[in-house]
């Protein structure tokens, strides 16, 4: 079963066209879907769902397009790709059917089935938290408030994740 | 090691993360019971998640409108594949603008600058207009409610990710406070779970939420805390279950400053009654047995849209701002008419006020009606300024929550939230110039006073002396203005510094 699309009132942006310093939602979307498929992909650990979410993400940005010249691009759709992924996450959890969901995760099986379950016993948070710093360079007070938690708590997750993480990866350096 | 163990880390969730397909892949249709039917029940059509706004700054170009048909139309599908049933894995929405979300980026962000300043075409006097920058920004969730509380900070209601947000104003951080379905302490030394919050206000140190099952939290700072870290804990109110789960505002009055002891206010239309409850002696909670009904008699009260508290009550209802004393209204006490309304009468939804104590600073009320906030006197309700933004701009029109922050330097800050994001305005300190008859060879200003000024204190600000100022002003027979009061200054050879000017007005 499809949407209907038809009744999505779209005609009425065409009056106004982005400034052409300004880029646009599609230049956007080519430039950051493909990693922020693959962050919330890590964080969530469901391929399919992390594009849902992904697209989400983009269509929030099209509610606000075009961002002010001084937004930082990536970081927006980081903060409310992963905001979406943990929020949804947690009504699930509430409502109880987070269980019964089916993971689309082949990719991570074939590619390294060690690290990606010992990721996946991790809180979904201390997961997004990892992989902000790690894999995008964030600071810890960056993820703190792109998480909306204490700095501590980041530090305090990073810490047991590294944990967590350790005696997988140096049984493969070794 | 640790180099080589970051690295080594850095490098595995590389290659985890190159590894995810990008592309839908195409999958057989898994049966999921609960989750299909509840999900699918409970989703709505993406056409109501896209809200566009009508008054976004600029619109979208047509390839980018291209791209949101070509992602509606590949949500639709992608959900279709997913297990059997249409829609995203999106769970429950609860309306059209409450997706799971809340974008507190956190960094203020100013808007791009409208210059030249486009004023509005009617007649206005005592104008300033504000500039307005995005505090945090959350996307589209739904704010609902702000407060200044704890540490300077502001605590936002964001109804959509079912969480209070505490905004540090300085470094903008944001750290969430009140989270709906945790568990925290309740009366009796017993747990219990929070619900959705639903209203916000402060008294004494704390911030407390209105849960939608009309329990009363209270969030107050860890002690030495400002980073937002706080103990969170349900307010012993034994008969708060009588409030209905309609309460329209709820707010605090502070009486004992040393133990931050305060009274609860709680409007409820099913009892219709502004309950008053002051604290137990021990600071255990609030008893039923203290509770005051604090109208004189029973009204209406479900269209109220905000309360304040500073010794008297105000309500605002149906667009007017009342005055209760000892549970009277105050019909002699009415906020003055604002010069230059778009409709008829002004219609305030909300109010706040520089000053905590009773009959002191002013108020800051929004006209919705008229986008402006407008600024009146507390002891007369006589007005003082009107504080637009730009044209074209559409702040003010749908403002949910606001307050007011002493500034360095006399200047107030405006905070309110409104679409999606935490705004702030800095409210320009004000001397109004209004048009005058000019004598020859001089320049006449108008000056309205702030609050009660002397005429040699206003004469000494122009160089004057109070012989001269009278002499301009035969009529006036007093030696001081209050607020709102205006007085002619004949000024030669000087010009007014640029500033809040009325508009269409020089020197």
């Amino acid at each position: 079963m499809l949407y209907e699309v038809q009744e999505i009132p779209i005609e009425v942006e065409l009056v106004a066209v982005a400034p052409a310093s300004v880029p646009s939602l599609d230049d956007a979307f080519r430039d950051h879907q493909q990693w922020l498929v693959q962050r919330l992909a890590l964080v969530v650990g469901d391929a399919e769902e992390a594009r849902d979410i992904a697209q989400q993400t983009f269509l929030r940005a099209a509610e606000k397009w075009p961002f002010p010249p001084e937004q930082d691009v990536p970081r927006w759709l980081a903060v409310v790709g992963l905001r979406l992924a943990l929020n949804e996450r947690r009504r699930r959890r509430l409502w109880g059917f987070l269980a019964v969901r089916e993971n689309d995760a082949t990719w991570a099986v074939e590619t390294n089935p060690d690290l990606w379950h010992a990721l996946m016993s991790l809180d979904p948070r201390a997961r997004a938290a990892l992989v902000l710093t790690v894999l995008d360079g964030y600071t810890q007070d960056e993820v703190a408030g792109i998480l909306g938690v204490a700095r501590g708590t980041v530090a305090s997750w990073i810490s047991r994740s590294r944990d967590r993480l350790r005696p997988i990866l140096e049984e493969r350096i070794r | 090691m640790s180099d080589d163990f970051d690295s080594r880390l850095h490098t595995e969730l590389r290659a985890l993360a190159d590894a995810v397909p990008v592309s839908p892949t195409v999958r057989p249709v898994a049966a999921a019971g609960r989750y299909d039917s509840e999900a699918a029940a409970a989703h709505r059509p993406l056409s109501g998640e896209l809200r566009v706004r009508s008054g976004l700054p600029a619109g979208l170009s047509l390839a980018a409108v291209a791209l949101v048909a070509v992602l509606v139309v590949a949500a639709a599908m992608f959900g279709g594949a997913r297990n059997g049933h249409s829609g995203s894995s999106t769970g429950p929405s609860s309306g059209p603008s409450s997706g799971p979300s809340g974008v507190p980026s956190g960094v203020p962000t100013p808007l791009p600058e409208t210059s030249p300043v486009e004023l509005p075409a009617w007649p206005y006097t005592g104008l300033t207009t504000v500039q307005p920058k995005v505090v945090a920004d959350f996307g589209v969730d739904e704010l609902t409610s702000v407060v200044r509380g704890p540490g300077a900070a502001a605590y936002v209601l964001d109804r959509t990710a079912e969480t209070v947000y505490r905004i540090d104003l300085q470094t903008g951080a944001v750290i969430s406070v009140f989270e709906a379905g945790v568990q925290a302490p309740a009366a009796g030394g017993t747990l219990r779970v929070t619900g959705k919050p639903r209203l916000l206000a402060t008294g004494g140190g704390d911030v407390l939420i209105l849960d939608e099952s009309s329990a009363l939290w209270r969030w107050h700072p860890a002690v030495g805390d400002t980073s937002g870290r706080g103990v969170l804990s349900e307010v012993n109110i034994e008969d708060h279950v009588t409030w209905g789960t309609n309460v329209r505002a709820i707010g605090t009055f502070l009486i004992d400053s040393q133990i931050h002891s305060y009274n609860i206010y709680v409007v409820s239309p099913s009892e219709r009654q502004v309950i008053k409850y002051p604290p137990a002696p021990d600071g255990s909670g609030y008893p039923s047995l203290g509770r005051v009904n604090y109208l004189s008699v029973s009204t209406d009260l479900s269209s109220v849209d905000d309360l304040y508290v500073d010794g008297k009550i105000y309500l605002v209802d149906k667009g007017k701002v009342t005055r209760y004393v000892l549970g009277q209204p105050v019909p002699e006490w009415v906020p003055a008419q604002p010069p230059g309304s778009r409709t008829e009468k002004p219609f305030y939804t909300h109010l706040t006020a520089d000053n905590a104590a009773q009959d002191q600073g002013t108020f800051y009320a929004c006209d919705s009606a008229n986008g402006r906030i407008v600024a009146f006197t507390k002891t007369a309700g006589a007005f003082v300024q009107q504080y637009m933004v730009p044209a074209g701009s559409h702040w003010f029109t749908s403002l949910t929550g606001m307050f007011v922050a002493p500034g360095t330097g006399g200047t107030d800050t405006l905070y309110w939230t409104e679409s999606g994001n935490l705004m702030s305005a800095s409210l320009q300190p004000v001397v109004v110039q209004t048009p005058s008859p000019v004598v020859p060879g001089s320049s006449v200003f108008t000056y309205r006073a702030l609050g009660d000024e002397s005429l040699a204190l206003i004469a000494s600000k122009f160089g004057l002396s109070e012989q001269e100022l009278k002499l301009a002003n035969p009529k006036l027979d007093l030696g001081h203005l209050t607020a709102g009061m205006e007085i002619s200054i004949p000024v030669q050879g000087w010009t007014p510094t640029p500033g809040p000017l009325d508009p269409g007005l020089g020197g």
